[in-house]
């Protein structure tokens, strides 16, 4: 185990394609990502943790995450939905803000 | 059966070996590293730490990196210099057990993404003579680390931050 290397070798990350609109008046909705890496029950907690979520409603959302590739998580004006996505990546977890469809 | 963390009043007790422990240190020291010398732009990995806040809008996205500053990396390196600090304890407070886990999880982030790891990916796709096989086992770990961190948290109390009050 002492030979591990978090090293410098490049990586290929995949990104979904997205759908941006760039509409006025409509809220902003925080995305959450599926990754290969976060564990269900690791998310599931910090939905919990962060927004205050019962426990069914978060694993509802990790579901969704895991199964559909993506779930919205929280919503509302543009500066509440970046500080949710700031707490967020602060988690590890990988999530974007974008005005709703 | 008794896990590595145990909830003992308002406190936690830590059931570790030596070589896990030194295992945890070796990882706070090269994910500093990491951190210091790195940025998004040249290292995937650290990207992966520090995701794009708007898909495809790279102005937005820099706005937001801008209005935040250094903060979300200092609070990284911080739950690292917390873990650091408290790798040989036998007892750690909640605040403390959480900073763990965020840093467990960055590490798993960061080791993840570097040998690419994808959602079937199993030991065989790391045999022992593969470079990443070593890297692959130490994932394995702290994932298993993190497990038993989140059973013995159990149910998250307030809403709060990475290493926020509660």
């Amino acid at each position: 185990m002492s030979s591990v290397k978090i090293g410098t070798a490049p990586v290929h990350v995949d990104r979904p394609s997205d759908e941006d609109v760039n509409e006025p008046d409509l809220p902003w909705i925080v995305i959450v990502w599926n990754d290969p890496i976060n564990l269900m029950t690791y998310v599931t907690w910090v939905f919990m943790k962060l927004f205050g979520y019962p426990r069914e409603q978060a694993e509802r959302l990790m579901w969704d995450v895991h199964s559909k590739g993506r779930a919205v998580v929280s919503s509302g004006p543009r500066e509440k939905a970046e500080s949710d996505v700031a707490r967020l990546h602060a988690y590890g977890l990988w999530a974007t803000l974008q005005k709703d469809v | 059966m008794a896990g590595p963390f145990r909830r003992k009043g308002g406190r936690f007790t830590v059931r570790l070996g030596t070589g896990e422990r030194e295992l945890l240190s070796e990882l706070c020291r090269q994910s500093r590293e990491l951190l210091d010398e790195e940025d998004p732009s040249s290292d995937p990995s650290i990207a992966r730490l520090f995701p794009a806040a708007y898909k495809d809008d790279p102005l937005r996205s820099l706005e937001f990196e801008t209005n935040l500053g250094d903060s979300p990396r200092a609070g990284k390196l911080a739950a690292i210099d917390t873990l650091e600090r408290t790798v040989d304890s036998s007892e750690l407070t909640e605040e403390e057990l959480l900073t763990w886990m965020g840093a467990v999880n960055d590490f798993r982030l960061l080791l993840g993404t570097r040998i690419d790891i994808k959602e079937e990916s199993t030991e065989g796709d790391y045999p022992e003579d593969d470079p990443n096989h070593d890297s692959f086992q130490v994932y394995v770990y702290l994932t298993w680390l993190e497990d038993r961190m989140l059973r013995a948290l159990g149910e998250p109390g307030t809403p709060g931050s990475v290493g926020g009050g509660r």
